[in-house]
C-alpha cells in the first residue's frame, strides 16, 4: 500500500517539475521582459535586467532605479584612461541633450568652497514648470553633476527632470563618485569614467530617464562601479513626456 | 501699457516650433525622396566654429546630430540650408531650401498668433501674480490670487515693456488691471 502511495507522490512531483521547466522555457524565449519582473515579485531587491538596447527599458514599477547588465557599465578596456576629459553632445534638432561623458577626477571637480552659479537662464526641452503644493515639479538636472564637473549653466548638460528624479534618483549615485574621488590620498590621482545618457521615447521632449554608468579606472572598478537606469518620475504626478505638461494623478474611479 | 509684440517665442512655443518643423521636414523628405536623402542644417555647432549641426530628415533618423565641417560643404551652405548627399558629397538643394524657408516663416507666424492668444488668456483682470524669475526680456510668474489652489502653472510673459521690466524684480507681486500689469508696492 505505502509503495503505491509513494509512486503517486513521485509521479506528481515529476509532473510539477516538468511543468515548471516548460513554463521557465516559455518565459525565457517568448517573454524575456518578464524575467526582471519575476525577480521583483519575490524579493525587495532592486530590479536587475539585461538590455541590449537602453531604449527598451521596462516601465516604471515603483523603484526609482533599476540596475542594468549585472550593474556592470558598458566601458571596455580601450576606454580606460587616466587622462581627464568632459564631452557634452550637441543638442539635437528638437533641442534635446545627448550623452554626456567624462573622466572624473580632482581636476574636473569644482574647487573646495566654490558654489554653483545661477542656472535659471536655461530652459531645457519640455520645460513646463508647475507648482504642486507650492513645490516646483521640475529641476534643471545636470547630466554630469556640478559637484563632479564644475559645470553651471551649460545647456548641453541640463535636462528637464523632476525634483524626485534629481534628488532621490541621480544624487546618491553622483555622491558615490564624488566621495570616491574626494577621499583619495593627497598623492593619488584617481579617475572615474562616468557617462550619463538621457533616454527619450520617439520625439518626446522630456527624457523618460537616464542611464548612469561609472567605473573607477585605477582599481578596475573596485571603488566605484555601476550601471543603472533612473526613472524621471514624480510620485503622485502624471507627466506627458511628449510636451512636459503634467497633472495630479487621480485615483482610479475618480 | 500698450501691448508690445514682436517675434519672440516663449519656451513652450519654442518647443512647439521645433516639433512642427521636424514633422514638416519628415513629410517633405518622404514626398521628395527621389532626390536622395535630405539633410537640414538646423544650427551652428556650439563648440566648433568650423562646423554646422545637421539632421537627416527621414522619419526616425532626425534625432541623430550630424556634425559637418564647413570644408565638407558647398561655400554658400549656411544655417537652414537643405542638403542632399550625392556620391559622398553634400550639395545644396536650392529649391527645397527655399520651400522649407517659406514654410518655416508661415509656421512661425501661426505659432506667434497662437502664443499671443494663449498669453492673453492667462491675463485675468484683478488677479495677482508673483514674479518667480526674471530675465533680460521676460518674466516668469505664478497666479497667486487663490491661496487654496494647490496647483499653479508657470506663466512666461514676454510681451511687457522695457520700462516695466526695469521696475520689477524676482519676488515682486504684480496685479493685472485694465489691460496692464501694475507693481504692487509694499503695504498695498
Amino acid at each position: 500500500m505505502s509503495k503505491q502511495k509513494n509512486s503517486k507522490i513521485n509521479y506528481k512531483q515529476i509532473v510539477a517539475v516538468i511543468l515548471l521547466i516548460i513554463i521557465a522555457t516559455i518565459i525565457e524565449n517568448y517573454f524575456p521582459e518578464l524575467k526582471g519582473y519575476v525577480g521583483e515579485q519575490f524579493n525587495n531587491e532592486v530590479q536587475s535586467i539585461y538590455l541590449s538596447d537602453i531604449s527598451e527599458f521596462p516601465e516604471y514599477n515603483g523603484k526609482i532605479y533599476i540596475t542594468l547588465n549585472g550593474n556592470k557599465p558598458n566601458f571596455t578596456e580601450k576606454d580606460y584612461t587616466r587622462e581627464s576629459f568632459e564631452n557634452y553632445s550637441e543638442l539635437d534638432s528638437l533641442g534635446r541633450c545627448g550623452v554626456a561623458y567624462a573622466n572624473i577626477c580632482r581636476k574636473t571637480m569644482p574647487p573646495a568652497g566654490d558654489e554653483r552659479g545661477d542656472i535659471s537662464i536655461i530652459k531645457p526641452s519640455g520645460w513646463k514648470q508647475k507648482l504642486y503644493n507650492n513645490e516646483a515639479l521640475y529641476n534643471r538636472c545636470h547630466l554630469i553633476a556640478y559637484q563632479l564637473s564644475d559645470e553651471d549653466d551649460n545647456s548641453l548638460n541640463l535636462i528637464t527632470g523632476t525634483r524626485y528624479f534629481n534628488v532621490e534618483g541621480m544624487l546618491p549615485f553622483e555622491n558615490k563618485v564624488a566621495e570616491y574621488v574626494r577621499t583619495q590620498k593627497k598623492n593619488e590621482n584617481k579617475h572615474v569614467l562616468y557617462r550619463v545618457t538621457p533616454v527619450y521615447k520617439g520625439n518626446n521632449l522630456v527624457a523618460s530617464g537616464v542611464q548612469m554608468e561609472a567605473y573607477s579606472v585605477e582599481d578596475n572598478g573596485e571603488g566605484v562601479c555601476f550601471n543603472v537606469f533612473v526613472y524621471n518620475i514624480q510620485p503622485g504626478i502624471t507627466i506627458d513626456y511628449a510636451t512636459g505638461e503634467s497633472s495630479i494623478k487621480r485615483a482610479r474611479g475618480k | 501699457m500698450k501691448e508690445e509684440f514682436g517675434e519672440k517665442l516663449t519656451t513652450h512655443y519654442r518647443d512647439i516650433f521645433k516639433m512642427e518643423r521636424n514633422k514638416f521636414l519628415n513629410e517633405y523628405a518622404k514626398e521628395n525622396d527621389d532626390d536622395g536623402d535630405m539633410y537640414y542644417i538646423y544650427g551652428k555647432n556650439s563648440k566648433a566654429p568650423d562646423k554646422f549641426n545637421a539632421t537627416n530628415c527621414k522619419d526616425g533618423e532626425s534625432n541623430r546630430v550630424i556634425e559637418i565641417k564647413t570644408e565638407n560643404l558647398p561655400n554658400d551652405a549656411e544655417e537652414y540650408s537643405v542638403l542632399r548627399l550625392e556620391d559622398g558629397n553634400y550639395t545644396i538643394d536650392e529649391e527645397a531650401t527655399e520651400e522649407v524657408a517659406e514654410e518655416m516663416s508661415e509656421l512661425l507666424q501661426k505659432i506667434i498668433d497662437d502664443q499671443k492668444k494663449e498669453i492673453r488668456k492667462k491675463r485675468i483682470e484683478n488677479h495677482i501674480y508673483l514674479i518667480n524669475e526674471k530675465a533680460e526680456d521676460r518674466i516668469w510668474i505664478y497666479d497667486i490670487t487663490d491661496s487654496n489652489n494647490n496647483e499653479s502653472e508657470e506663466i512666461e510673459e514676454i510681451y511687457i515693456s522695457k520700462e516695466f521690466l526695469e521696475k520689477v524684480k524676482e519676488g515682486d507681486k504684480i496685479v493685472y488691471k485694465n489691460g496692464e500689469y501694475i507693481l504692487i508696492n509694499e503695504g498695498e
